[in-house]
């Protein structure tokens, strides 16, 4: 039986390092028949979209490649503190991210708003208090010493929110949970409280509608116990550095996307309108949030 | 019970198809319960050494996850490693036995102690470099083989059914070919009983079993059984025929008096009447039954003829009896008694006159030569005295017997007398006298007769004994019609040539010895219808007298 196991292993590792050489010679293949002239542009995706969603994002890249004649790279990153990073160094040249890593970017390291995505036709969202609806919770007061999920430490929405809200109601944010699970993703935020791993979780409200959508048997298990909001929505930043003729390639291809057949489908399943241009979006909310959390500890 | 003697009541060939069915049955669900065990232990054998795989290969990982608090990223380690078939839930515990994180978070929540349930059948340690972090708990799913046992279930029922409509079917062949054996042996047996030789049947099978060995041996059985019936009604069929022409009544006839079997002879017409017996032969029956006598004779008054009757005990409720008829005998018996009472006389007349002759020699030398003196004739009157003692002495036994006696005397008081008479002899031998008489037996004889059995025989035992000898007289009753009168002594005993002599007259070994003691004896004994046995040998000899205790009627 142990020398079967291992035969079995054996053959596993066998298939694995097949699928790797696999995936090498079709990514050699990819990259085989890019046009020469094409420029690499990276393109950084954090847990502000849902992740799980793989082939969505891919057709994404796709359709911004097809409509920019760019040769777009997506690039993920586990966590805001890391595309903050890799932005930084130039790495990522255009990312979806999180108002407050976009507040946190802008000042000094050359970020500006390219795009902005527009949620039930308003570049707002919302950061949502959630849990199972067997849970008689009613507002975020009711977790104290519970177990509570937040996204990213460095997402607005899925932490630095309710973690304003705690301080506002007169609570040490970082004594009120028995414990927090930074689960880096929104949508696996969610899944906790689905689970049960945690008594609740504060999310990006766009996800959520976006999970809800795939997931049709969540909706009957989860409910909303708070809304926080409107907060600016998260918006697709990009380096100052890029040219302006790529980056009016990037808008242009992006504004169209509610325009597109191929475009809208993606959108629908990201659970977003469209994107607009950030037309005096104001990103001062959340800086003024971060300010007084980081003025608190 | 009930059940059991329905069952038991089934044929032998259903009974053995049935019990090699629940054999069949056991064996193979025992099979199949081992292999379903295997399938188990296996499958739990193959779970522990799969997921101790994979906590090893990703022990870094999980180590580096716990240092960072990424409690969501182990979640989904356990959680993915609870989606495989063989591992039903899982959890990693810290090293206070708190939850650091499970499949089943709604039961074990982050933080909470964890209690170990019976279901937790693996448990991993997760240590590095002498550092413990924790242990991985998992519930496999002993269940998850059964699938494979599953896919296979079908074909084992499928083979199993079909070897239990073999077994079936070779159980009830195979009974059936016993039984069709033995249902011959068992007409054999209905035709032994019948005698119906001729139509036995003889078995012919391909099986060289046990059972074949039995009907082989039962057949040379009833060969045997054939042949000693056979010679049995040959040999019953014979001796009926010796029994039918035999020239002797024979009867069977049982306590009641009901005679079960006869044979033709022609007694039978005068002594049988419907199956028992003439009423007047029953009296001579009855008297041979009550005074216990395994023969006798008798005048049978319906034929004038002697029957000799000999009865013979066969069990507790027959007897038999032969029944001869002797007349022919009894005249040839007669004419034997008379030519030797002829011969008695001659023998004895020519005996009587030689010894007169041999005493009337000297007589005649007495008187007739010269004139007698006085001496000559004392002489001569003591050698006349002489044979006049003994022609009465030869005549006196002769004498006719009187046997219209009509008491009976008792021998004790003459056996005293005669001892009181022999009492100066006894004395200067000192022998002892030792005296065993059953005083309730009387006889029927003249005392003088008694008297002289009694002195001859004492006197000879006295003489042929030594000093201080035994002599033994004892009297008893034989049977209801005789005594039985011993004397022994313990003498130099009669030599064994001259045991026919001494019944003669004057035979004597003794010098002054007449020779007509003895002689006398025998006389007065067979006068009587008695008759003497001896039994002689050097230090004992032994006189039977047999005399008659009952009245005679002729």
């Amino acid at each position: 039986m142990d020398f079967n196991y291992k035969k079995n292993e054996f053959f596993g590792q066998i298939l694995k390092y097949c699928g790797q050489i696999l995936t090498t010679l079709v990514l050699l293949l990819i990259f085989s028949s890019k046009p020469l002239y094409a420029k690499e542009i990276n393109f950084g995706i954090t847990g502000v979209v849902l992740k799980e969603d793989l082939v969505n994002l891919i057709q994404w890249q796709k359709y911004l490649s097809a409509h920019t004649g760019l040769d777009i790279n997506l690039k993920f990153m586990r966590t805001y503190s890391e595309m903050k990073n890799r932005f930084k160094e130039k790495q990522i040249d255009f990312a979806y991210v999180c108002g407050a890593t976009y507040v946190d970017l802008m000042p000094t390291h050359n970020a500006e708003l390219l795009v902005v995505p527009l949620f039930q036709s308003k570049p707002y969202y919302e950061s949502l208090v959630i849990t199972r609806k067997k849970n008689t919770y009613k507002r975020l007061d009711d977790f104290k010493n519970k177990l509570y999920a937040f996204s990213d430490p460095e997402s607005n929405s899925g932490s630095l929110v309710p973690q304003y809200q705690l301080l506002k109601r007169g609570y040490a944010p970082n004594k009120f949970f028995s414990r927090i699970i930074y689960t880096y993703d929104h949508g696996e935020s969610i899944l906790a409280v689905l689970n049960g791993f945690v008594d609740g979780a504060s999310v990006d409200s766009v996800v959520y509608a976006s999970f809800l959508k795939d997931h049709k048997d969540a909706e009957e298990k989860l409910k909303i116990v708070e809304r926080f909001g409107p907060y600016p929505i998260t918006p697709i930043i990009i380096n100052k550095s890029i040219s302006k003729r790529i980056k009016q390639k990037l808008v242009s291809a992006l504004l169209q996307m509610s325009q597109d057949k191929k475009g809208k489908l993606i959108l629908k399943k990201m659970g977003i309108d469209g994107f607009v241009l950030p037309h005096n979006l104001s990103y001062a909310k959340i800086a003024k949030l971060k300010f007084i959390l980081e003025s608190a500890q | 019970m009930r059940l059991l003697r329905w069952l038991l009541s089934f044929p032998v060939r259903l009974k053995i198809a049935f019990a090699i069915f629940l054999l069949i049955i056991t064996l193979v669900g025992s099979i199949l319960l081992v292999i379903k065990h295997e399938f188990k232990v296996n499958g739990y054998l193959l779970s522990k050494h799969s997921t101790e795989n994979l906590i090893d290969s990703n022990k870094d990982l999980i180590i580096k996850l716990l240092l960072e608090d990424d409690y969501w990223q182990i979640y989904k380690f356990l959680s993915s490693i609870a989606k495989l078939d063989f591992i039903n839930a899982a959890g990693l515990i810290d090293k206070d036995g708190n939850v650091i994180a499970d499949t089943n978070p709604l039961e074990y929540k982050i933080g909470s102690p964890y209690t170990f349930s019976k279901k937790d059948d693996i448990k991993i340690p997760l240590a590095q470099s002498g550092m413990n972090f924790g242990t991985f708990v998992f519930q496999t799913n002993k269940e998850y083989t059964q699938p494979y046992y599953e896919t296979i279930k079908d074909k084992l029922y499928f083979f199993i059914f079909i070897a239990t409509l073999i077994s079936i079917y070779l159980g009830y062949i195979i009974s059936a070919r016993i039984l069709k054996r033995l249902e011959i042996l068992s007409r054999n047996a209905k035709k032994i009983q019948k005698k119906e030789w001729n139509n036995l049947e003889f078995i012919h099978t391909l099986e060289n079993d046990e059972i074949t060995n039995i009907v082989h041996s039962i057949e040379d059985m009833m060969k045997t059984v054939q042949n000693m019936i056979q010679q049995e009604e040959h040999m019953k069929r014979f001796y009926h025929k010796i029994i039918e022409h035999i020239d002797k009544l024979i009867i069977i006839y049982e306590a009641n008096g009901h005679i079960s079997y006869h044979n033709k002879d022609a007694l039978s017409k005068t002594i049988i009447q419907d199956n028992t017996f003439h009423q007047n032969f029953k009296l001579h029956i009855d008297e041979m039954q009550n005074d216990n006598l395994d023969s006798c004779t008798i005048m049978w008054e319906f034929t004038q003829k002697y029957l000799l009757i000999s009865r013979t005990k066969l069990d507790e409720k027959r007897f038999a009896l032969t029944i001869s008829d002797i007349s022919e005998l009894k005249r040839v018996e007669e004419q034997r008694q008379m030519t030797s009472s002829f011969k008695l006389i001659n023998d004895l007349s020519a005996m009587l006159i030689h010894e007169i002759k041999n005493m009337l020699q000297p007589l005649k030398l007495l008187l007739f030569h010269g004139e007698p003196g006085k001496e000559e004739l004392h002489r001569a009157d003591k050698i006349i005295q002489k044979i006049d003692n003994i022609v009465f002495d030869i005549l006196h036994p002769c004498k006719p017997i009187d046997f219209d006696m009509q008491e009976a005397i008792e021998i004790n008081k003459y056996v005293d007398e005669v001892l009181f008479f022999l009492s100066s002899l006894l004395q200067a031998k000192n022998i002892n006298i030792k005296l065993e008489i059953e005083n309730d037996v009387t006889l029927f004889i003249h005392e003088e007769d008694l008297k002289k059995v009694l002195l001859n025989l004492l006197s000879n035992s006295i003489e042929a004994s030594d000093k201080n000898k035994n002599i033994f007289i004892q009297w008893s009753k034989i049977n209801s019609k005789y005594g039985c009168l011993k004397i022994i002594d313990e003498g130099h005993g009669i030599d064994t040539k001259i045991q026919e002599e001494i019944k003669k007259p004057f035979f004597t070994t003794k010098e002054h010895g007449s020779g007509i003691g003895l002689f006398s004896v025998y006389k007065i004994v067979y006068l009587y219808k008695g008759y003497i046995e001896l039994d002689s040998k050097p230090g004992r000899t032994e006189f039977k007298i047999y005399l008659p205790i009952k009245r005679r009627t002729s």
